[in-house]
């Protein structure tokens, strides 16, 4: 009987666990702060088994959403609280979980700065970012994608490392919200237009060309700035330069995956003439993108700034990806999106181990830290080599199946995109190299120490899907491949 | 962790200070609006020309043909299957 109430309402349970963990921590002392810490990881790491679990209990060769929950909350016909999963939805849920246990896992024996609210803030993003990944409902997406905001915003502003978190943090948040005003226009008219805002439902709804056109560019308005595309950028370097490690890790891992989300679920099978007619100025915006943004990285000395204009260019390729309109850019564009959520957030992990210890992300202080520090090293060189793409990482697969698709559309794109893994190689290598090699500045540093255990469990799960991914793309591919079909349906 | 904290360079950290606060001391010279203009519009705009025509003329290959596609793009001029076919 509980069984089954636990199995129908799969979403429901795993949507709102981290509410749970929320109202526990709260009735917890301030001062128990292992209790927190303690139940924070237990509630953390049980939805990232649910989240598994679900994973197991997905049908790939189904067609539409799966696990499908109504529930009407208020009198009112427009808001229902409506879940369901599907191929494209799967990984970031999965994906979320596995992170927010990776920050909390790395918050354990962390200073005290980071209490009670902060690992509350996290609980909070975990079930937004669950809702609005799990919900077939465009308002409600609205609402979570617009609700992360907050918490975010919180983190950097509160939680940030430095005095300009204050500045970055408003920057983040008024750039985000300009944007996301236009979406809400645009779903206001879709529903004045259709009566609903189920997907489901819009799916089916075939607009009228000129009204494609001005409905897809708020889209575009919102999750552009969200991904971020060149020029909506200037937010994302600031942003993560400022948040602690863990915010970094879910910015760069989860939160500018919504854009990449959003045009997946929205902008392409709602408005399919106007992603057409546009897709020659989204090539323009994500070569620039590749180029200017791995120009940019090679004159960082940021080590988060590095690995931020990184970020841009890879999703770059995503965006191409996603605009490629046929079946290994589609699918290409979400290995990337998973694999660079694996190694980004590794690589911001690894520059927050430099910072907890040495207090400055500055490159110019560093040098020569293999000698001293070996297995930090290693793995730093494993997640730079992923970061380029090398063959076996996760990202290698991701990038390749996208020139894959992209060639087919455009070989002038492909082109230019293929510049920007030579450049990827250039700045990762010499990144790693003023960073690792030559002689140990050693007026700079008292003593080194190497990675402790607590670091490394939280790096070895993102070794490991790194590496799955790399070696065997198709335990994920078979679970997106029906879901990617359907998509396309609604396109060509 | 803390007794572990690099003894920092003021030269250095006023170096990286400036560089982070490029913003309020950018002044529009003729060179930085030459800068701006070249890569801030011509070469985006040269890319976009290139990728627009190359998608406008994707029918005449063997490249798949979209029925959402007219091959109209803003400010590149229209070339038809046709007169790509007899050129």
């Amino acid at each position: 009987m509980l069984w089954s109430f636990f199995h129908d309402s799969l979403l429901i349970w795993i949507n709102n666990f981290p509410l749970l963990g929320c109202i526990i921590i709260i009735f917890i002392p301030r001062n128990q702060l292992v209790l927190i810490r303690f139940f924070s990881l237990i509630i953390s790491s049980l939805t990232f088994l649910i989240t598994i679990y679900l994973w197991i209990l997905f049908d790939e060769s189904y067609f539409y959403f799966q696990f499908v929950i109504s529930k009407k909350i208020l009198n009112f016909e427009l808001i229902q609280y409506f879940l369901g999963v599907d191929g494209i939805s799967l990984f970031f849920i999965i994906l979320t979980s596995l992170l927010i246990f990776v920050c909390f896992l790395l918050n354990w024996n962390a200073n005290e700065e980071y209490n009670k609210e902060f690992l509350i803030l996290f609980f909070m993003i975990e079930s937004l970012l669950l809702n609005a990944f799990s919900t077939i409902d465009l308002l409600l997406f609205y609402i979570f994608f617009e609700g992360v905001l907050i918490p975010i915003f919180t983190i950097i502003g509160i939680f940030g490392s430095r005095t300009r978190k204050i500045r970055a943090s408003y920057q983040f948040f008024l750039y985000t919200l300009l944007g996301s005003l236009l979406i809400l226009i645009a779903i206001l008219l879709i529903y004045f237009e259709t009566g609903t805002t189920n997907i489901n439902f819009l799916y089916n709804v075939d607009f009228y060309e000129r009204k494609q056109l001005l409905l897809w560019l708020a889209f575009f308005a919102s999750f552009a700035v969200k991904v971020p595309m060149i020029p909506f950028h200037i937010w994302l370097p600031e942003a993560h330069a400022e948040a602690p490690t863990s915010g970094s890790i879910i910015l760069a891992g989860i939160l500018l995956k919504l854009g990449g989300y959003g045009f997946l679920r929205f902008s392409l099978p709602l408005f399919p003439y106007a992603s057409f007619y546009y897709s020659p100025l989204i090539y323009t915006l994500s070569i620039i993108a590749i180029i200017y943004a791995s120009l940019t990285t090679l004159r960082q000395v940021d080590l988060k700034k590095i690995v931020a204009y990184s970020s841009i260019a890879h999703i770059g390729y995503v965006i191409l990806g996603i605009f490629s309109f046929n079946v290994q850019g589609l699918e290409g564009s979400l290995l990337l999106i998973l694999g660079h959520g694996f190694v980004s957030s590794a690589l911001f992990l690894c520059v927050g181990v430099l910072y907890d210890r040495y207090k400055t992300r500055i490159l110019k202080y560093y040098s020569g830290l293999t000698t001293f520090i070996p297995l930090f090293a290693v793995l730093l060189f494993f997640f730079t080599l992923a970061n380029i793409g090398l063959p076996g990482t996760s990202n290698f697969i991701g990038e390749f199946i996208i020139l894959i698709g992209l060639i087919q559309t455009s070989v002038i794109a492909t082109i230019f995109s293929t510049s920007g893994i030579i450049l990827s190689a250039s700045y990762c290598l010499w990144f790693y190299n003023r960073l690792i090699f030559g002689n140990l500045k050693e007026n700079y540093f008292k003593f080194l120490q190497d990675i402790s255990k607590k670091e490394f469990m939280a790096l070895i799960p993102l070794v490991i899907l790194t590496l799955i991914m790399g070696l065997y793309p198709n335990i994920f591919l078979h679970s997106i491949h029906i879901t990617i079909l359907r998509l396309l349906t609604h396109i060509i | 962790m803390g007794a572990m904290q690099v003894k920092k360079n003021p030269y250095v950290e006023a170096w990286v200070a400036g560089r982070e606060t490029l913003e309020e001391r950018f002044r529009f010279t003729p060179r930085n609006i030459r800068t701006a203009l070249l890569f801030g519009v011509l070469v985006p705009y040269g890319i976009y020309l290139l990728v627009a025509h190359d998608m406008a003329e994707s029918k005449s290959t063997d490249r798949p043909e979209w029925k959402h596609l007219k091959r109209e793009f803003p400010g590149v001029p229209v070339r038809s299957a046709d007169s790509a076919q007899h050129s």
